[in-house]
């Protein structure tokens, strides 16, 4: 937008000119105050008749009850607004995924048994691109490397082809066939304190070259923005939950919405925070998750309209997504 | 060439440093044409643009077509050279964008804000991310000596650490400018011959004078130092009053001024090889043409700028006096083209009255 004045013999006339096409525009997305994730389903955890699921509800329950999530939320009275939400594996194996039919009868009876509802039930396909908006090679574009010591601008960021790491990576001990053999270097990890913890994550792999197959970690890291509400394709919300009538299911996944809403009158899918109840299997995930999230360049005016508004309801937000985000891990 | 020029529009004494307060707007822009053998449409030129799915390319068509990539990030650790020698290391995220001006012109600029580090230690990435544009600098440097020491040439400046090279922005916009030159939708064939120049810039902000009245509605002017080193480099010094602090409205006055240097430069030798009075104006004006179809509309210096920063064009319109320089150019133009139909004319001329001599040397001849 541009305004300018122009002097006239008796007054200043104020123009504004503006060209739509000219200006930025970022759209908000409703938020809730904290969305909990109930778990993340593969194809065996429906092997018998619901136990897995009934255990898995049963232990996490006391966890997610609504005082300890506003405690976490950062609200000292009132309602929060709390939405649940779990992921089905139905991209790594993609045919061994029993329907929806299945899947979501027993999920909904299991987690009633522990008196938690769920709001909405999301396939992990949709987080790599098959939904509306191919959003894992949106946000694989919006990876900003972290910088070693020495990276000055000169040269593009070093990037093994569907990797990210943390730091520097142990340089290559055997390389020229014919060379002297070089002394092994250790990786280290970018502003580690001392010691460091390298870690150097697979975002991608082939089984052929014509298909991508994203990996769980950033899959999971794609699922963490969605529900923190920081995804945007040119500026539009990526988000559109669809509701689900449980007793009109579809007999394929694809024909499954990316997020079903499973329950009329269900806070917003996105949120201030996440909260996540997790297995111990998952520790090395999430911590690729954050690996990968630090290095994920969100747009910063998405960024401040959710710590604007947790404002308003005098909620501090941190700046950085990755601080937005807690986990509960449960052994087996 | 001739001597670097420094432009001095207004001086002003340099504001006292205080080690808890830096805060620099440093950027290179480089400026070329387009490679494509015509002026690319407004839809083009968004296709050019569009590096970042998650958002969208900007694009005006007033005053002129003038399209904006989206801001590209790139992380940085590194030392930074300071006028005095002083070590300086910083980390933090670049911001480069490309633009399309005319359908002709291609721009990039990388820029970040320099601000010094909170502690002693690096913070996760995640920190720095979230503070896009924004370097955190450690050491005792002032601004002054960050901003004066990143307009010197780099030469001089890595000899502690060979491996280490300072901030390099001019790579980082380059690189996004060989992008856009690879894209398919453009043919690769030059319009005209035009050298590649390259702006780097460093802004820094007047300490508040206390001697104006609280309120006063009459900003301080600022002090600029625009100085052309040679062929292709350019250096620009603003030291702004604290009232103007939008750092994107800073950027696009360096940017608009990177524009009509090139334009004024790239015009300006196209004219000096015309070989204007050796060869016939017909010829001259052919080889001038690609100038007259596409630089001379888009010169509208300061179309863009923020009013609250057009007293920096109104100081360089003084001197070194760009746009005089311009009209001179569109004069010596214009005088061409007027040659080359007087020239054509009395080719015309002087071919009807041979053509009446030969009839009538037949008529005679008839006779």
């Amino acid at each position: 937008m541009e305004s300018l004045s122009v002097e006239g013999a008796t007054a200043t006339a104020r123009v504004m000119f503006r060209e739509t096409s000219a200006v930025e525009r970022t759209v908000e997305v409703p938020l809730s105050h904290v969305s909990v994730e109930l778990g993340h389903f593969y194809p065996e955890d429906f092997r018998d008749q619901g136990e897995t699921l009934r255990r898995q509800f049963r232990r996490i329950a006391p966890w997610v009850d609504r005082s300890r999530v506003a405690a976490l939320a950062g609200i000292e009275r009132g309602n929060p607004r709390v939405a649940t939400c779990l992921l089905v594996d139905d991209y790594s194996e993609r045919e061994t995924m029993p329907p929806p039919g299945t899947v979501v009868p027993e999920l909904l009876a299991a987690a009633a048994d522990s008196g938690l509802r769920i709001d909405y039930i999301a396939r992990e396909s949709a987080c790599a691109e098959d939904g509306a908006v191919p959003l894992a090679p949106l946000v694989e574009k919006l990876l900003v490397p972290d910088p070693p010591d020495g990276t000055n601008g000169s040269r593009p960021p070093v990037h093994e082809s569907g990797w990210l790491c943390n730091g520097s990576r142990s340089p290559a001990t055997i390389g020229a066939a014919m060379g002297p053999a070089r002394a092994w270097k250790p990786p280290a990890e970018n502003a580690s304190r001392r010691h460091s913890v390298f870690l150097d994550v697979e975002l991608r792999g082939a089984r052929d070259p014509a298909e991508t197959r994203w990996s769980c970690a950033f899959l999971a890291a794609v699922w963490q923005l969605l529900r923190l509400g920081l995804v945007r394709a040119r500026g539009e919300n990526v988000v559109t939950p669809v509701p689900v009538d449980p007793a009109d299911l579809p007999d394929r996944w694809s024909d499954f919405p990316a997020i079903g809403q499973m329950r009329g009158g269900a806070p917003p899918f996105c949120a201030y925070r996440t909260f996540s109840a997790l297995d111990t299997t998952y520790l090395p995930v999430e911590h690729a998750v954050r690996v990968i999230l630090g290095q994920v360049g969100v747009d910063p005016t998405v960024l401040q309209f959710s710590a604007r508004r947790a404002e308003k309801e005098g909620i501090v937000l941190p700046a950085e997504p990755t601080g937005r985000i807690s986990y509960l891990f449960l052994g087996p | 060439m001739p001597a670097p020029v420094p432009a001095r529009a207004r001086a002003r004494g340099t504001p006292p440093a205080t080690l808890a307060d830096v805060d620099v707007l440093v950027g290179e822009v480089r400026t070329t044409l387009l490679q494509n053998s015509h002026q690319v449409s407004a839809e083009t030129a968004a296709r050019l643009l569009d590096l970042d799915p998650g958002s969208r390319v900007r694009s005006a068509t007033r005053p002129f077509a003038h399209a904006v990539s989206p801001d590209e990030r790139t992380g940085v650790h590194c030392p930074l050279v300071t006028s005095t020698g002083t070590a300086a290391n910083g980390v933090g995220t670049v911001l480069a964008r490309v633009s399309v001006t005319g359908g002709v012109i291609l721009q990039a600029s990388a820029r970040t804000r320099l601000v010094r580090a909170v502690g002693e230690r690096r913070l996760p990435w995640s920190h720095y991310l979230a503070r896009p544009g924004v370097i955190e600098v450690d050491g005792r440097s002032s601004g002054d000596d960050l901003a004066d020491g990143f307009l010197q040439e780099p030469t001089r400046t890595s000899a502690a650490d060979p491996a280490r090279g300072p901030l390099d922005l001019g790579a980082v916009g380059n690189r996004l400018l060989t992008r856009v030159q690879r894209m398919p939708h453009i043919d690769r064939v030059t319009l005209l011959r035009a050298r590649r120049t390259r702006l780097r810039f460093a802004v820094t902000w007047q300490p508040p004078d206390p001697s104006d009245p609280p309120g006063s509605e009459e900003p301080a002017a600022p002090d600029i130092e625009f100085v052309v080193h040679d062929e292709s480099l350019r250096t620009l010094r603003l030291r702004l009053p604290p009232q103007v602090r939008d750092l994107t409205d800073a950027v696009v006055v360096c940017e608009d001024l990177a524009l009509h240097d090139w334009l004024l430069s790239t015009v300006g030798s196209l004219v000096d090889n015309s070989r204007i009075g050796v060869d016939p104006a017909a010829d001259v004006v052919a080889r001038i043409r690609p100038a007259i179809d596409h630089l001379l509309h888009l010169w509208m210096p300061g179309a863009k700028v923020a009013e609250n920063l057009a007293g920096i064009w109104a100081a360089l319109e003084r001197r070194p006096g760009f746009s005089k320089q311009w009209a001179s150019l569109r004069g010596q133009i214009q005088n061409q083209l007027m040659m080359a139909i007087l020239e054509s004319q009395s080719v015309v001329s002087a071919r009807s009255s041979n053509a009446f001599n030969d009839g009538f040397e037949e008529v005679s001849h008839g006779a």
